[in-house]
């Protein structure tokens, strides 16, 4: 059968609308997967230093949610030394003194070095009879951002926790007679005491809650620097606003970037290891070892909730100086889970090129044992009660090279300590005179 | 069978019975982690299912304050309506909901528990946090305590226990 010529005319014309309909119904769709980042381009609604880099909106947010840094200083309103000058000096000084521990040598500083971070640079510090503690000691740059201390978050704010090695034997291991001992002979500190809490000064626990709160306002201010990571981060927040960024943005290395963007990408490292502090604060089981000692177990984060829930001086308990129950409202609403044991806070990236080993057993000697823990994970291992958010990352040489390039930017040198301002009156009323 | 009723009626009923249901039994949190106690008072269900006018259930189904921040999520039983009570949720801060329950049948299936929670489908994985619920019906009842501690999509939820059926709730978010 044949057709006659405006026939095969007429369906040549309907197939080409159909064609260039099909294509421009392939276009929208094209352009439709391009949204929002390439419209958002388009429109100018990316800053200059974001499509310099290659970012999309996704990352762009991702990253900017990484700060600033650093954040402001808020007083922990459970201890009301917090942010008190002359506790501050004391807390500084008794950290150094050996003479409150229980043999006389053991410093909070022996543990706690800046140049590790304060971590001590071991896996696992020894205790006073030798044997290496449980776990690794944490550094304690930017710890007054946390919610919860220690590895088990068995404590709710910082001078509680710090309760715990000076009440230890294997650790600081004081009492209150030797503390009030230290103070009956050195005026200076007892003067600082005096100027932080007042008169009359107390005896038994009450002394000691007191040097731990002195301490915690020491520690308190022990922030980490900004790194190259936050020159680039803030280059991003400001946008066009700020004409330098964009070189600011340019000048972040190729590498780093790469592996940024898996960070807050497809690795979703940033979904633990979130906001300025790079943790969101909380609790995992990352697969690591939890064996504190042939035959026992490292409960973590179970034994954590445990402890905190049984201490007098949670936050829940009488010696916060918290004004109102808010202070309190994590504890007060904390949930324990058959899920939690083995499992550890998510430490925070920042200063991470100091406080090598890394794990809550100080398992993982560098950076690179970490990437690799991460890149190729047992599965089997975890006990995450059906929690499906890590999986095995598979990186391969280079990518994990860009990953540690990325890490390697959250750190940077501790400046060297300024020479110390003048102290304020209160305080300087306590120092002794140059000469005397 | 649904019943042609007059409109004051209804909303009468309506707001009758969302007070009543704020003061069902509902089994609330105490102050210490871990604890239960329960509130109990008497109710009364004795009219024919019924479907509510849907102005009824708007009536009967308002937060105070602007009705733009409030978000609301239904099952053919009832409806919720919620808002976080200072503003924005935040990640990793501790926040609370105010909520109320409104029928959309009367009577309503008698609810014995009411439970808040928040869960992460993709992650399979809630709060590591109890909300506690507080409030004096028939003012809005408020859940205290909930933390979202991971950027991503949530999902606020609400389990209402009636009898045997478990009527549960979900509004999602995402947390940057």
């Amino acid at each position: 059968m044949t057709r006659s010529r405006p026939a095969r005319r007429t369906r040549a014309a309907t197939g080409t609308r159909l064609a260039l309909r099909l294509v421009a119904a392939l276009l929208l769709v094209v352009a439709g997967c391009r949204t929002p980042d390439a419209l958002r381009a388009a429109s100018g609604a990316l800053p200059r230093a974001a499509l310099a880099l290659g970012l999309d909106a996704d990352e762009l947010a991702a990253i900017v949610a990484h700060g600033p840094w650093p954040l402001p200083v808020r007083p922990d309103p459970t201890n009301r030394a917090s942010g008190d000058p002359a506790a501050i000096e004391l807390g500084r000084r008794l950290f150094d003194d050996p003479r409150p521990s229980a043999d006389g040598r053991r410093r909070c500083a022996d543990c706690h070095r800046a140049e590790f971070g304060f971590a001590d640079g071991r896996a696992r510090p020894p205790g006073a009879d030798g044997r290496p503690l449980d776990r690794n000691a944490q550094g304690l740059l930017d710890a007054r951002l946390q919610h919860w201390f220690g590895w088990d978050g068995g404590a709710d704010s910082l001078w509680a926790f710090v309760l715990r090695p000076l009440a230890d034997p294997r650790e600081i291991g004081t009492d209150p007679g030797r503390l009030a001992a230290v103070f009956d002979a050195d005026p200076t500190l007892a003067c600082l005491r005096r100027t932080a809490f007042g008169d009359p000064r107390p005896s038994g626990e009450a002394l000691r809650v007191q040097v731990a709160k002195a301490l915690a306002a020491f520690i308190e201010t022990l922030d980490s620097p900004r790194t190259r990571f936050d020159a680039l981060r803030d280059a991003l927040a400001a946008g066009d606003a700020d004409p330098g960024a964009e070189a600011i943005a340019r000048a972040y290395p190729a590498d780093a970037l790469r592996g940024l963007r898996r960070f807050v990408g497809d690795a979703r490292c940033a979904a633990c290891h979130v906001g300025p502090a790079f943790s969101h604060g909380e609790f995992h089981d990352a697969g690591r070892p939890f064996m504190a000692a042939p035959g026992r177990p490292d409960p973590g984060r179970h034994g954590g909730i445990a402890a905190l829930r049984a201490d007098p001086f949670n936050r829940l308990g009488p010696w916060s100086d918290a004004p109102t129950p808010d202070a309190a409202v994590r504890t007060r609403h904390l949930m324990p889970s058959h899920r939690n044991f083995g499992e550890f806070r998510v430490p925070g990236l920042r200063a991470l090129a100091l406080t090598a080993p890394y794990g809550h057993d100080g398992s993982m000697s560098t950076l690179d044992d970490v990437i690799a823990h991460y890149s190729d994970l047992d599965t089997e291992r975890l006990h995450a009660d059906g929690e499906a958010l890590l999986r095995p990352l598979r990186l391969d040489p280079a990518a994990r090279a860009e990953l540690r390039a990325f890490l390697s930017t959250l750190s940077a040198p501790l400046p060297a300590p300024p020479a110390p301002a003048p102290p304020g009156p209160a305080v300087a009323a306590c120092l002794p005179r140059p000469g005397a | 069978m649904i019943a042609a009723r007059s409109r004051p009626a209804a909303v009468a009923r309506a707001a009758l019975f969302a007070a009543a249901l704020c003061t069902l039994p509902i089994r609330a949190l105490s102050e210490e982690p871990g604890a239960t106690q329960t509130q109990t008072q008497a109710q009364t269900q004795t009219q024919a299912q019924t479907q509510v006018p849907p102005q009824a259930i708007v009536a009967a189904c308002r937060l105070p304050g602007a009705e733009d921040t409030v978000r609301r999520m239904r099952v053919p039983e009832l409806e919720i309506a919620w808002r976080p009570v200072a503003g924005a949720i935040e990640l990793g801060r501790p926040f609370s909901i105010e909520f109320v329950l409104c029928p959309r049948l009367t009577p309503a299936p008698p609810i014995d528990r009411i439970t808040v929670d928040a869960w992460m489908p993709a992650h399979r994985h809630g709060m590591n946090y109890r909300p506690t619920l507080v409030g004096t019906p028939p003012a809005p009842l408020r859940a205290d305590g909930l933390l979202l501690h991971m950027p991503g999509r949530w999902e606020i939820v609400f389990e209402l226990r009636a009898g045997e059926r478990m009527l549960r709730l979900t509004d999602g978010l995402v947390l940057r």
